[in-house]
């Protein structure tokens, strides 16, 4: 027990890579042994998928600006519509309609990142929560997308028609966003906004032009959410307002705090736990929202890393103190030592 | 290569308030290049103000400031510091959640087109390495890859220092750097200090007078917002006004 544990703390690199392979390989076995495919498949895999992905769109700005955006939603429907529009309006193939999607969900994420630049904290949750219900009654109004019925039928491909491929052209898109999160994070500009995120005046008086780096992560992130709106639009078979509304926006949040809002991966974890209870929850009560929102709720009170959260939590358990934490705990004892000594000589010298 | 005879600082009739309080009143001054000077004062004369104005934090109610000669009172932070101006702060604002050398190598000065590398993995390349004889120098090789959280008070003022020294400023600010050292770091934070590049120029502030006077040519006294008192370390120690600001005592040339 001991060495597996010294090589897991040895082994960190290693190990980070270790738990999206074992969840990669369970995911692309999963249609294969499960009972009823046909059920599984599109409403716990696909779902959990997009789900997934616009969650780490929201998840990547938290962890690495610190910022909590309301609007990875929007960029998501915007993507989907964007390819809902060149398909059933224009008429234009999948392979047009695609690149077509992600550059109107990335476009929409730099304007709002212009609009929002110079806001923080829930300054920020509150305009990006406005812009997505900007967006939403526009949608719903507006005759080019065919206001509140929406675009339909989106045809999915020939070679994507049938259910198993659809699952796994979804899921090689997760692991592009993946490890396109994971990239950027490693690079000089991923160090820059975890600067930025703990302490802008110091990046300014750097020489860092902050907000030229809270764009280039917003825009980056809106990117990422623009995948999910392509599975999210075949998977519907159409894009209408209610992937706007509000309660998409909360769907997606509550996916992220379950996964834990610092942690790329765990969005998948928090996806399927939220489309299980989305499913199966009516089975045991008729307020199946309100369980959700009971389980939301906990979630933030005894998780506040949410689930993948709680798995750091166990392995604290586990490690021993580090040096370095022990040579703290001594350093922290004898301070409060010589600060109380040093007030009761005070006490005598008054 | 000629010293020019521009000065690294001109700051002309500066004033700061907040609310009702002047921070600051007036302050004119004019430093050269290559120049050591120390700012000292009790505290809330507004010397921490003063940086803050000259480093673009907030804006002056009025006056101008020059570096080099060229006008920057309306520049922000980011434009000042690639010019050549780097400042640490009073209260250490490090990047708290990243390791020693992370801190280091976001401060590394900025190139041009920088662009491109950006997007580059960090580990490899001659930034990395860089970072890291910035580390070593100010002595923190032990704790390259400490998160800075785990650092001492001590240890933290140095990675402060190593990154102001990373963007290979022409004007050097420091706030207090020995605040909170321990007598060994102050002794090796004023050999660093001596022995820093001659060309440059820098604005010391500092309680502890034995540095501030050592290291200095030049020192100048502030008090409730106005300078007060200018002159050399000798000048300021024979100083009568300086005593009684300071309550007699603290002034002490053993
Ligand atoms: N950001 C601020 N907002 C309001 N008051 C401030 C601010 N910064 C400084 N002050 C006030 O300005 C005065 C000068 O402060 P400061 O420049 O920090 O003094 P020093 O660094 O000389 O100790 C103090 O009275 C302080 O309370
Ligand atoms: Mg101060």
């Amino acid at each position: 027990m001991k060495s597996v544990i010294t090589w897991f703390r040895n082994n960190r690199v290693l190990v980070s890579w270790l738990i999206p392979v074992i969840v990669l390989v369970v995911a692309i076995a999963f249609p294969y042994f499960i009972m009823k495919p046909k059920f599984w498949v599109p409403n716990i895999g696909i779902k959990t998928i997009w789900l997934g992905i616009s969650a780490m769109s929201l998840t990547f700005l938290n962890r690495y600006l610190g910022l909590l955006s309301l609007a990875q939603v929007a960029v998501s429907a915007m993507s989907a519509y964007g390819i809902a529009s060149a398909m059933v309006t224009f008429g234009l193939d999948w392979y047009i309609a695609i690149p077509i999607g992600l550059a109107v969900g990335t476009l929409l994420a730099a304007i709002i990142a212009i609009i929002s630049i110079r806001t923080v904290a829930i300054y920020f949750l509150m305009i990006t929560l406005a812009i997505s219900q900007v967006i939403y009654s526009w949608v719903s109004q507006e005759v080019f997308v065919n206001g509140r019925r929406g675009l339909a039928p989106v045809r999915r491909p020939e070679f994507l028609l049938e259910m198993n491929n659809f699952y796994f052209f979804a899921l090689a898109i997760a692991v592009f966003a993946y490890l396109a999160c994971r990239y950027v994070a490693s690079t000089p500009f991923g160090l820059s906004l975890e600067g930025i995120k703990d302490s802008p005046d110091r990046m300014r008086a750097l020489g860092y032009s902050v907000s030229k780096y809270r764009f280039w992560a917003i825009t980056f992130a809106g990117f990422i959410a623009s995948l999910a709106g392509i599975i999210m639009v075949f998977d519907r078979a159409q894009a209408d307002p209610d992937i706007v509304s509000l309660n998409s926006t909360l769907d997606v949040l509550i996916v992220a705090v379950l996964g834990g809002v610092t942690s790329i991966g765990g969005v998948f974890l928090g996806g399927l736990v939220f489309t299980l209870l989305d499913n199966f929850a009516s089975d045991f009560t008729d307020r199946s929202m309100t369980l959700t929102g009971v389980i939301f709720v906990l979630i933030l009170l005894f998780a506040p890393k949410g689930l993948t959260g709680v798995w750091e939590q166990l392995k604290g358990v586990f490690k021993k103190p580090s040096s370095s934490g022990a040579a703290k705990d001594l350093k922290t004892i004898a301070k409060e030592a010589v600060d109380t000594s040093s007030a009761k000589t005070k006490g005598k010298n008054q | 290569m000629a010293i020019s005879t521009t000065p690294a600082l001109e700051i002309s009739e500066i004033s700061r308030r907040f609310g009702g309080l002047r921070a600051i009143k007036s302050a004119n001054a004019s430093i050269a290049q290559g120049e050591r000077v120390s700012i000292i004062g009790t505290n809330g004369a507004g010397k921490s103000t003063l940086f803050n104005v000259i480093a673009g934090l907030f804006p002056p109610h009025s006056g101008y400031i020059k570096l080099f000669g060229e006008e920057i009172t309306h520049l922000p932070p980011s434009k000042r510091a690639r010019k050549g101006l780097a400042r640490t702060f009073q209260i250490s604002k490090l990047f708290s959640s990243l390791s020693v050398i992370e801190n280091v190598y976001i401060a590394l000065k900025q190139t041009k087109y920088a662009g491109a590398s950006l997007m580059l993995r960090k580990t490899k390349g001659n930034r990395w390495d860089r970072a890291r004889e910035l580390v070593e120098q100010v002595g923190l090789a032990s704790k390259m890859d400490t998160i800075v959280d785990e650092l001492s008070h001590g240890e933290q003022r140095q990675l402060e220092l190593a990154m102001a020294m990373a963007l290979e400023p022409k004007l050097l600010m420091l706030d207090e750097p020995a605040a909170g050292l321990s007598k060994a770091e102050r002794e090796s934070l004023t050999k660093m200090l001596l022995e820093l590049d001659p060309e440059i120029t820098l604005l010391l502030i500092e309680h502890d007078m034995e540095i501030a006077l050592r290291v200095a040519s030049r020192v100048i006294v502030m008090h409730d917002g106005e300078q007060v008192f200018e002159g050399t370390p000798s000048e300021i120690k024979a100083s009568q006004l300086v005593r009684d600001i300071y309550l007699g005592g603290s002034i002490d040339d053993d």
